[in-house]
């Protein structure tokens, strides 16, 4: 039985303008997030990864701009709500965003300032959320500096970002990220900028809060490494779509995309021999204002079926709990 | 003697405060670092940012002046020279025996200038005249498997990728004996990391490059390195060949590093718990082993007493008083 779904998007398209033409950032993209379940988002530079992020909490700037597509929170409930149609700045929207949603940054400073200490930013965002008085909200603060493992939490309320190493700096993130009391979360490569140990940290914290919790977690990464060890379900997007969903065990284990198999072989591993080589794909991402016709992966993919993948688009992967690949190859398996 | 022997190497950035910038400390950013590396070698230098890796590079390439410490290097047979303290005059004959592959590959190429004059650069300033630059710069780009086209065009045209083929055409002008790549790969997506690694796999087999790869990255290290140098806030914690290292890791600090490293198998999640704590500051090492305030192995000595790094077995050095009878685990 499938958890609850606390978030649907449904074929959402996002589009950028520029001198060039039109860039079709997100063209199509489904996908559920469910309570207590961590859903790996992966993909190359460019992709469309935090384009989602972003198009979730109404944060796509001009000349960005939603052009399709819906994204439903509670789409299990009587009356959902659709964050497309609300303005980024309504009364509603505000409180969804950082609310109902809280967002974890690669770099923890896009979210924090540099001018205030970290307890006056949480306190602030705690008030923004909830009704409570200013000592209940400064008692609230160290509590959840406490709670995402920074020592002292009485103490370092008064210091500054600058003052914190980055790891520490990314648990204030998450405590900011917390603040409004969340049920879905989305981290968007919180642990790129880290180093491996401080990286293992901050993946265990997420996975704590997360049970603690019954958080849903949206967690976007580069790194299959980073979606072997968190993810219970995995969309891989290519060029602005989701190219295959799956299991996480699924995945690695029988990835049916040919850009999933190709990803997976290309990844350099921790277990490899010494001078081995890896495998890699074809070229480069093209820009995604240049994107190739039929399946847009055809030109890279090495098991390309020829006249039919240059001409057909493949339908989207489907909704369901095993998932699928959108290619014909998997198509014609199934 | 090895292509290059560092020895006792070591680094203090002074800090300065208050109106009159007066020293008040000093940042010990290399504390006392000894490798070496042979011809054709590749030895990796990891460790966590801030450890020092970038530091120990910019000593060797005299980007900057080691504070003491020998670097002997060998720019040709039988002629040993110390980069730690050759006067600058000396210096700049040197300089193409040792060569340079960046992190970013968008920064470290000029954009005004065609890619051919970019890789020919060095050979110009080296007195190379222009119809042998001509044909090397063709050999060289087929060497990195660009077309020859790409000559007269400027770097924009070029994707990440592509651009650090141009960085390591351009290093590999002048035949260089040692190569120091800082990060090389860590800018780059998957696929394109891939086919930078293969190709720096293929120069070390046809060319025998000697290399100094500085990466965070233990994956990437695991393809690439015959040996690997773990460093830990300034010092050095082990030196081992590759395999060795990974399998069988004799420094607790190692056996950490490889821990929290995720591997692309769900069916391995979540076998140990990360180390705990931060990275000591350089400005304030703890006393004894810098390691011992996250060390699960630390007794009373590791408080007191700093760990020399010894042989612990041939071919193999560790800095941690334990090392001999401790059984760490790797990843295999
Ligand atoms: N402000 C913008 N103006 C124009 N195009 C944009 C803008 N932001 C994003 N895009 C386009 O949308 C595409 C998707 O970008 P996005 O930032 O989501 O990629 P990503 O998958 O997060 O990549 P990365 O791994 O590098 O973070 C990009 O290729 C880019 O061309
Ligand atoms: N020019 C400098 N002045 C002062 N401190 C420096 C300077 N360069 C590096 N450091 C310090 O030296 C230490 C090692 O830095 P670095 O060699 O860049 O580490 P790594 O490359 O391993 O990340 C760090 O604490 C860094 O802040
Ligand atoms: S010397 Fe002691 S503290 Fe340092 S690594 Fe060895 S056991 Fe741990
Ligand atoms: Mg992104
Ligand atoms: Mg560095």
């Amino acid at each position: 039985m499938a958890e609850r779904s606390v978030l649907s998007i449904r074929d959402l398209a996002v589009q950028f303008r520029s001198e060039q033409g039109t860039v079709r950032a997100l063209d199509g993209v489904s996908f559920d997030l469910r309570a207590g379940r961590t859903l790996g988002i992966v993909g190359e530079s460019g992709c469309g990864k935090s384009v989602t992020a972003r198009s979730i909490l109404r944060l796509i700037d001009w000349p960005g701009r939603i052009t399709g597509g819906q994204i439903l929170l509670d789409p299990e409930e009587p009356q959902p709500t659709d964050l497309t149609a609300l303005g980024p700045e309504s009364r509603r929207m505000r409180e969804v965003r950082g609310g109902r949603v809280g967002l974890i940054f690669q770099e923890p400073m896009t979210a924090l300032s540099a001018h205030y200490t970290v307890g006056n930013q949480i306190i602030e965002a705690v008030l923004q959320h909830r009704d409570l008085s200013k000592a209940d909200a400064k008692a609230q603060a160290i509590a959840l500096l406490g709670e995402v493992g920074i020592p002292h939490p009485q103490r370092r309320i008064d210091a500054y970002p600058f003052e914190l190493s980055g790891g520490l700096r990314q648990r204030v993130g998450i405590a900011m990220a917390l603040a409004g009391d969340p049920d879905i979360l989305i981290a968007d490569e919180p642990t790129t900028a880290l180093d491996v140990t401080t990286q293992a940290q901050i993946l265990g914290l997420l996975q704590r809060l997360q049970r603690e919790k019954g958080i849903a977690l949206m967690l976007i990464t580069h790194d299959m490494g980073v979606i072997a060890e968190m993810a219970d379900e995995v969309a891989v997007m290519y060029l602005g779509r989701i190219v295959e969903t799956a299991p996480v065990a699924r995945l690695f284990a029988a990835p049916r995309h040919p850009y999933t198999r190709a990803l997976l072989r290309a990844v350099p591993s921790i277990l490899a021999t010494p001078r081995q080589r890896l495998s890699t794909i074809g070229g480069a991402v093209p820009h995604p204002g240049l994107r190739p016709g039929g399946c847009s992966f055809h030109p890279r993919c090495a098991e390309n079926l020829g006249e039919r993948c240059r001409r057909e688009v493949p339908a989207p992967v489907p909704l369901n709990e095993d998932g699928g690949a959108s290619c014909f190859l998997a198509e014609d398996a199934a | 003697m090895n292509l290059l022997e560092v020895a006792d190497l070591k680094k203090h950035f002074p800090i300065r405060a208050g109106l009159l910038r007066r020293e008040v400390g000093q940042v010990r950013a290399v504390d006392g670092v000894s490798f070496h590396i042979a011809a054709g070698e590749t030895l990796a230098l990891v460790g966590e940012s801030g450890c020092g890796k970038t530091t120990v590079s910019r000593c060797i390439l005299r980007a900057q002046r080691a504070t003491s410490g020998a670097i002997r290097f060998m720019p040709e047979d039988g002629r040993v020279v110390d980069l730690a303290t050759i006067p600058k005059r000396e210096l700049r004959p040197l300089r193409r025996h040792v060569q340079m592959i960046f992190q970013d590959p968008y920064a470290s190429l000029n954009p005004r200038m065609m890619v051919g004059d970019i890789i020919a650069e060095p050979l110009k300033v080296n007195g190379v005249p222009a119809a042998e630059r001509r044909a090397r710069v063709l050999e060289l780009l087929e060497l990195v498997q660009l077309p020859a086209s790409a000559r007269t065009r400027f770097p924009h045209a070029f994707s990440g990728g592509q651009r650090q083929r141009i960085g390591i055409a351009r290093a590999l002008a002048l035949n260089p004996r040692l190569v120091v790549a800082d990060e090389p790969v860590s800018a780059l997506d998957v696929s394109v990391q891939a086919q930078i690694i293969n190709l720096l796999l293929d120069l070390q087999d046809r060319l025998r490059l000697s290399m100094l790869f500085v990466a965070h990255d233990l994956s990437v290290v695991r393809h690439v390195s015959d040996r690997v140098a773990v460093m830990y806030v300034g010092r050095m914690a082990e030196v081992a060949p590759t395999d060795a290292l990974y399998r069988s890791p004799r420094h607790p600090y190692t056996e950490a590093l490889l821990a929290a490293v995720p591997a692309p198998d769900p069916g391995r999640r979540g076998r140990r718990a990360p180390v705990a704590g931060e990275v000591a500051d350089p400005a304030r090492p703890p006393p004894g082993c810098a390691f011992h305030p996250r060390c699960p192995y630390a007794v009373d000595r590791c408080r007191v007493e700093r760990p020399e790094l010894r042989e612990v077995e041939p071919g193999r050095w560790a800095s941690c008083h334990r090392a001999q009878e401790l059984s760490l685990a790797g990843v295999t």
